[in-house]
């Protein structure tokens, strides 16, 4: 009976991997700003689920579980410095009008690429936050659970986020910052 | 909490980035071919991801494709998921049973229907019917009273025909699967759980949380 076994995990993963793989990627490449990037993160995810499929394929979402792979990945491997550069980001005053302008620096933007090099200058964890919140479109809660932190910290570090965002839409030109990197270091100095 | 405005215009130009990806079906060709090889070839390493993660990753990879097997003999048997157990059985008639308290992947099922011989159209959140709706389902889907257990005769489906086979989630632990006959030229789909016709031919119902299967005209 092993080969049905098998077999069916095999057919059960394939499947699994062809309803995924497109939210997976588009979720990637919000996250890293490039599509080979984003291909290599899929991957990686999708072999971390097929490592535990048999755990996996029980599950009542197992999507949710391999977005949360996803997540995690660039998570956990993103450098200190980005979180050095979380910590030196200038706190959010929370006004209204500070919302404002952010929605309307965001408007004005019409170059995708642009808002592509904007998100990779934020902190990992500032992207996800917004990419989970507002891609994804998943409630706080679950936002939370998955960065493993409190509601509270999801709803403030997406205003921060968004802030940021629309700050460095505001203030940049993109063929003056090619890299995202160098640009936030400038950014922050 | 950003401002409601705030918060559709980063919906609106996440969608937008999210969108502008270049050719994905090339992505999706070597993901579907299981082609992993993360950070090699023509692709970069993910930003942090490290060269041994990668490395193992590869591993991991061709380890996957021998635990799976490459080549397999096609003869009667069972599927069994978590969300639905298929059985095939040697008179060319397969039995499927749906777990109605987990929501299912509807590629694998539709793939596994169709290994059967079996042409379906399954869907999650909508469901696929025709107008009007082809005859011969009660000789191709059948059910006892009160079990999500049906029998499915591939060899009793009109030609130009299939089964519609749309799964609903009602709550976190409960679904819904509605079975049709579609014509496989002319159908739609739309988001409603259909409800059965109190006589003659129709579709089947099953779920409900006590997982009861209400074949149609019972």
């Amino acid at each position: 009976m092993d080969w049905v076994r098998h077999k069916a995990s095999e057919r059960e993963f394939d499947g699994f991997a062809a309803g995924s793989w497109e939210p997976l990627l588009r979720t990637g490449y919000l996250m890293t700003g490039d599509a080979g990037d984003a291909e290599d993160l899929v991957q990686e995810t999708l072999l971390k689920v097929a490592r535990r499929w048999n755990r996996v394929r029980s599950m009542d979402h197992p999507a949710a579980y391999a977005r949360r792979v996803l997540i995690n990945l660039v998570l956990h491997n993103t450098d200190r410095r980005s979180r050095r550069r979380a910590e030196l980001w200038p706190q959010d005053d929370g006004t209204e009008t500070a919302d404002e302008n952010a929605a309307r620096a965001l408007r004005q933007v019409d170059d995708l690429a642009e808002i592509r090099w904007a998100l990779g200058t934020l902190p990992a964890r500032q992207r996800a936050v917004l990419v989970l919140r507002y891609w994804a479109d998943l409630p706080v809660t679950e936002v939370a659970e998955i960065l493993g932190c409190s509601e509270g910290t999801v709803t403030s570090t997406a205003s921060r986020a968004a802030a940021h965002l629309a700050e460095t839409l505001a203030r940049s030109e993109l063929p003056a910052a090619r890299t995202c990197r160098s640009a936030s270091m400038k950014g922050n100095a | 909490m950003p401002t409601e405005e705030l918060e559709s215009e980063l919906r609106r130009v996440l969608a937008q980035a999210a969108a502008d990806i270049q050719d994905p079906q090339q992505a999706r060709q070597r993901l579907l071919e299981r082609k992993y090889r993360p950070g090699l070839g023509h692709r970069r390493l993910a930003a942090g991801i490290t060269a041994a993660t990668a490395a193992a990753a590869v591993v991991l990879g061709l380890g996957l494709s021998g635990a799976f097997g490459s080549a397999h003999a096609r003869a009667t048997g069972t599927i069994r998921t978590a969300a639905f157990t298929l059985v095939e059985h040697a008179n060319g008639t397969a039995t499927l049973t749906i777990n109605p308290r987990v929501l299912l992947e509807p590629s694998t099922l539709q793939s596994d229907l169709q290994q059967d011989g079996i042409p379906a159209i399954v869907t999650t959140s909508k469901f696929c019917s025709s107008d009007p709706t082809p005859v011969g389902f009660q000789q191709a889907v059948s059910g006892p009273d009160g079990a999500p257990t049906v029998t499915i005769n591939p060899a009793a489906m009109p030609a130009g025909t299939e089964l519609s086979v749309g799964n609903f989630q009602y709550s976190s632990t409960s679904t819904d699967t509605a079975i049709e006959l579609v014509n496989t030229s002319s159908y739609t789909c739309s988001s409603a759980l259909p409800t059965p016709p109190p006589t003659g031919e129709g579709v089947m119902l099953i779920g409900r949380g006590a997982g009861i299967g209400i074949p149609a005209g019972s």
